[in-house]
């Protein structure tokens, strides 16, 4: 593929150009094909049923696994072992809180999540691995379980659809519910702006992890969030009841950056601390930056 | 009119500018009601940075504030025009500045910087001035005066425009310095007088001047001349165009004994030097001029300290008759003006005086003759002895003097004759003798009109070898000799002849005339006592002539003195009595160049035409126009003659007692600028022509070039309306200097305001780095 045809369809990853198609579906399919279209190769695909080892049969194993040409030569029960022989199962946690509302760019930061929510359920299932999707505020609005069904895409594109976001983040009482209703390891990855309770939060993310669950934390944030160029005589209001400010924002711009800068160094190392993958990612940054990620983490997991 | 408006030159703008003033404190308030709603999520940081910042931000933007309502209000003074003092603001509010300059032409403008002259550093100065004022805006108006001359405008009254400016500038570039000295205090005056009159204009004075010390400092009328000045609110530049002080030496005063000398015999100047400057000066050489040409020999001068005075006395002798004019010259300096003095002499063959003696063998009388004229080609004198009934037959103005010997009394009209001759200047000895009508003498003589006799005398006292005495030093007394110009051979301490004299009889003065000169202050001094206390000379003048009296005869009957041991004595003492009695002649004057050479006579001794022969111009001085004028004297009022110059009190007026009821003639001489020998003839009524002489001398309190202490001056807390500037920084004669001066502070004031208020503003807000 010539490098022209690569930016054409680079421009696809672009957020102001994904914003102007409306249908999430078209618009995670059009992320999709931008992405994988970017790849040179693809190693990461297809079924990965390489043999690894045998192993005696113990009572309670599946018989479907025995592997009988060996007993045929041997007359003992073996079991035939694959490197990966379960398909991965990725639970995505949207958040759907009011302050996720908030945009200055193409696309709000919910707008922008669930798009990278659709993209991601998008090519974990075209890999015949599980999507799952939960969208929450103060408690869990939607939650659609993983499966790796091919129709389960369109379940998870209409649950991402039809969710609008309001109320108040209780991130502590959604990351345990969203633990209770995994029953297998699974990547949780957790979309929000993480602006709750902090240490609700590293709760509920360290007992994710206790429970042996991958967890990606995907940070999106706007760009006036982290930037803060505003100027001229505001008035804030608070998304999530946060209070109301009049203010000149530029004579406050220093003390808010040295706060963010505080906010972000915190989450970032808790989150290197309890083995949380982090990664921050703005609304207008190009949508593969998140698609990336998560399917880095999925290799690591082969 | 309300009392901000006197600060302000345009204060009709001044209500609105402080409306303006609202403006700022306006918008700030409406930029804190007017604001964009913005939905934010991260209110949590914002919150806590305002928490943080809540204190600062406040401050900061009451600073940017105030800085702005400063700006605003910086602009409002501008454009009202704000004036700090009032005093000053008739000058930028009145239609026209009236600039009167007072250019100082005194003779110490004539002081010597390499080339030029102060005077032409002042002109140039002066014509700066002129061309900087004429492209100002603002109409200006011009008047200049001159220090000698302040009644009389070199520029009257005119616009400052160019082209009246090259107009003037050629008439400028030629004017000349004067020889004369001048007070500031008249041309300040007359520049107030000016400027009084002219109410419409803001008045300005400036001083082109080289501001000498003598001039300026410690005269109380020079700063009240200036503080008045004051009154009429005009403001004062001194403008100093000399550098730096230069030492000079002058010839302070060129005089003699006499101005008529007989031909042949030594005649003794006095030249009087004084060293102006700061550093002693060595090695001076004058030079004599006689009539023009240099004599060979040099007048050798010793040092001169720093500051001193020195006198110098030199002899020359005048090998022909008539007037001479003698000028002493140092070398240059300089001042080269105050080096040369001029002096005239009336040269005849020999000097002539008139012994009368009553007594029959007139022995005294031959006494005195041989004393003065033993040998007339060295004295120079030649006596004439008569008899007292010759006196009204005789022409008694050709003699210098007239020693009256044993005159026992004259006629009336002889009295009078003889009192006129001493009143116009003539001198007179009188040597009663033993004949004397003591009555005429004592009462006759001393009548008040007349007053030529000093005391009242009685008898002879004679101390008689006769009467039983034996001691030999009864016999005679010795005098005793006041300190005076005729006894000078007895006042030296070491003298050998003050005890040779022996005075054997005298005339006594009467009991009750007090002894005491200072009780009886009748102007008679007593020149010779003898020891015994008793007065036995006097000295007296009447009018302009001087009267020597000896109360005793002048040959041997009386004294020792003619005869030796005592003869040297009466020689000197007789040859001093002819100069200190010596009539000073009528031809010949010495003045000093101050006012004008003004020449007055009674309407009976001359007529109106006058001829004046003016002094030719040397090599190195400015040309002369001309060389000869004829003048017409003009009849004087009875009024205003005499009291209104005094400089003129030495004026030929011979009949005092017709001065009152005679009429008179004046004439001034105007073309007598330079110093020099001016020769005036006149014609009496039967047309004889009359020579008279006038050396015209600069005067001599212009040499000392030593300049003010200009702290001195502006220190005095009355004289805040003056400024002492250089001649380059002189300010030309334009408008409104003062008002130029705040715009500018105000305009720097508001371009600093304009510039912290955005930089403080661009502190406050906040910048995005120009997107890559």
């Amino acid at each position: 593929m010539n490098s022209q045809v690569t930016q054409h369809l680079e421009r696809f990853l672009r957020p102001e150009e994904i914003a102007r198609i409306s249908r999430l579906e078209l618009r995670a399919r059009r992320v999709v094909e931008g992405f994988v279209s970017g790849l040179h190769r693809s190693p990461y695909f297809g079924q990965s049923l390489e043999f690894l080892q045998h192993r005696e049969y113990v009572a309670g194993d599946d018989l479907r696994r025995i592997d009988w040409k060996l007993w045929s030569r041997s007359d003992r029960y073996y079991l035939k072992q694959y490197e990966e022989d379960t398909n991965v199962r990725v639970a995505m946690v949207v958040d759907g809180s009011e302050s996720m509302q908030f945009a200055t760019g193409a696309m709000s930061k919910f707008d922008y999540t669930r798009t990278v929510a659709a993209a991601v359920a998008m090519l974990v299932l075209k890999q015949h691995d599980s999507a799952g999707v939960s969208v929450f505020d103060s408690t869990i609005r939607s939650q659609i379980p993983a499966s790796s069904r091919n129709n389960h895409l369109q379940a998870i594109m209409a649950g991402l659809e039809v969710q609008t976001a309001g109320g108040k983040t209780d991130i502590y009482g959604v990351l345990r519910r969203v633990n209770e209703s995994l029953v297998r390891r699974s990547i949780v990855v957790l979309m929000s702006d993480l602006f709750c309770p902090r240490e609700e939060l590293f709760k509920g993310l360290t007992m994710l992890r206790q429970r042996g669950h991958e967890v990606i934390a995907l940070h999106i944030m706007d760009d006036e969030e982290l930037d803060f160029r505003y100027s001229g005589t505001l008035r804030f209001e608070g998304l999530e009841g946060g209070g109301n400010l009049t203010c000149d924002p530029a004579a406050l711009r220093a003390g808010y950056m040295q706060a963010l800068e505080r906010f972000l160094d915190t989450i970032r190392r808790r989150c290197a601390g309890s083995g949380v993958d982090y990664k921050l990612i703005r609304t207008s940054d190009n949508l593969d930056a998140a698609l990336a990620h998560v399917l880095m983490q999925r290799l690591k997991r082969r | 009119m309300s009392s901000y408006s006197q600060f302000f030159l345009n204060p009709a703008y001044v209500l609105p500018g402080a409306a303006l003033l609202l403006v700022p404190i306006l918008i700030h308030i409406l930029s804190r009601l007017r604001y964009k709603k913005v939905r934010f999520a991260a209110m949590e940081f914002l919150l806590e940075s305002e928490e943080l910042n809540r204190r600062r931000i406040v401050l900061e933007q009451l600073l940017l504030l105030l800085l702005r309502i400063l700006a605003v209000l910086l602009i409002a003074l501008l454009i009202a025009r704000l004036v700090l003092d009032p005093s000053r603001l008739l000058m930028l509010r009145g239609t026209s500045i009236h600039h009167v300059v007072l250019l100082d032409d005194s003779l110490s403008m004539r002081d010597r910087e390499g080339d030029a002259t102060v005077f032409h550093e002042a002109l140039q100065t002066l014509e700066n001035m002129l061309v900087e004022g004429s492209r100002q805006r603002g109409a200006s108006r011009v008047t200049i005066l001159s220090m000698t001359d302040p009644r009389r405008p070199i520029v009257s009254d005119r616009i400052l425009d160019p082209a009246f400016v090259q107009e003037i500038l050629p008439q400028i570039r030629n004017l000349t310095c004067s020889w004369r000295a001048a007070s500031p205090v008249d041309s300040v005056n007359a520049a107030k007088d000016i400027l009084a009159a002219d109410g419409s204009a803001a008045p300005q004075v400036h001083v082109l001047t080289d501001l000498r010390a003598t001039d300026w400092n410690n005269r109380p009328e020079v700063v009240a001349a200036l503080e008045s000045l004051k009154a009429i609110k005009a403001s004062v530049d001194l403008i100093k165009v000399v550098k730096g002080m230069r030492s000079n030496v002058a010839v302070r005063q060129l005089n003699a004994e006499t101005f008529a000398v007989a031909q042949g015999v030594p005649w003794r100047m006095t030249l009087t030097l004084q060293n102006h400057g700061l550093r002693r000066v060595a090695g001076l050489r004058g030079t004599v001029l006689l009539d023009g040409a240099s004599l060979p020999g040099r007048i050798l001068i010793p040092d001169i300290e720093a500051g001193a005075e020195l006198q110098v006395s030199h002899d020359i002798a005048f090998d022909s008759e008539g007037r001479h004019q003698v000028e002493v010259r140092l070398e240059d300096d300089a001042l080269r003006e105050d080096n040369r003095r001029f002096l005239a002499v009336d040269v005849t063959e020999r000097r002539v005086i008139l012994i009368i003696d009553d007594e029959g063998q007139q022995d005294d009388a031959s006494f005195v003759a041989a004393a003065l004229s033993a040998d007339p080609s060295l004295t120079g004198l030649t006596s004439e002895v008569r008899a007292s009934q010759t006196l009204p037959a005789t022409n008694l103005k050709k003699y210098d003097c007239i020693y009256l010997l044993n005159v026992r009394d004259l006629p009336a009209d002889t009295t009078l004759l003889l009192a006129e001759y001493v009143r116009s200047g003539g001198g007179v000895a009188w040597f009663p003798g033993e004949q004397a009508n003591v009555q005429w003498y004592s009462e006759t003589l001393r009548d008040p009109s007349l007053k030529l006799f000093p005391a009242p005398i009685g008898t002879v006292h004679q101390i008689d070898s006769g009467n039983g005495s034996t001691d030999d030093k009864n016999l005679f007394v010795t005098p005793v000799f006041e300190v005076h110009p005729i006894f000078m051979v007895y006042n030296s301490p070491d003298s050998p002849f003050s005890d040779t004299v022996q005075i054997a009889r005298w005339l006594q003065v009467t009991d009750n005339w007090k002894a005491d000169d200072s009780e009886r202050a009748d102007g008679v001094r007593t020149l010779m006592r003898l020891k015994t206390g008793q007065p036995v000379a006097f000295e007296h003048t009447i009018g302009k002539g001087r009267v020597l009296t000896f109360l005793m005869g002048a040959g041997r009957r009386w004294s020792n003195w003619p005869v030796a041991p005592a003869a040297p004595g009466y020689v000197v003492t007789n040859l001093l009595i002819h100069q200190f009695l010596q009539r000073p002649i009528e031809s010949v004057e010495l003045r000093e160049l101050s006012g004008s050479l003004r020449l007055k006579w009674p309407i009976s001794r001359f007529t109106e035409s006058v001829e004046v022969y003016l002094p030719e111009a040397g090599p190195n001085d400015e040309p002369v126009a001309e060389t000869f004028v004829r003048l017409q004297a003009t009849l004087l009022k009875n009024d205003d003659s005499g009291a209104t110059e005094p400089s003129t009190a030495r004026e030929e007026t011979s009949n005092p007692r017709g001065k009152t009821t005679e009429p008179e003639l004046a004439v001034t001489i105007t073309p007598a600028e330079r110093p020099g020998i001016y020769r005036v003839r006149r014609f009496d009524l039967e047309g004889r022509v009359d020579d008279t002489v006038i050396a015209l001398n600069v005067p001599t309190s212009e040499s000392a070039l030593a300049i003010a202490d200009q702290e001195q001056i502006t220190s005095q807390t009355i004289l805040d309306h003056v400024r002492i500037l250089d001649a380059n920084s002189a300010s030309s004669l334009g408008g409104s200097v003062v008002g130029r001066e705040l715009r500018w502070v105000l305009l720097g004031l508001l371009i600093a305001t304009l510039v912290a208020e955005q930089l403080l503003a661009l502190r406050l807000s906040y910048h995005p780095e120009v997107a890559r």
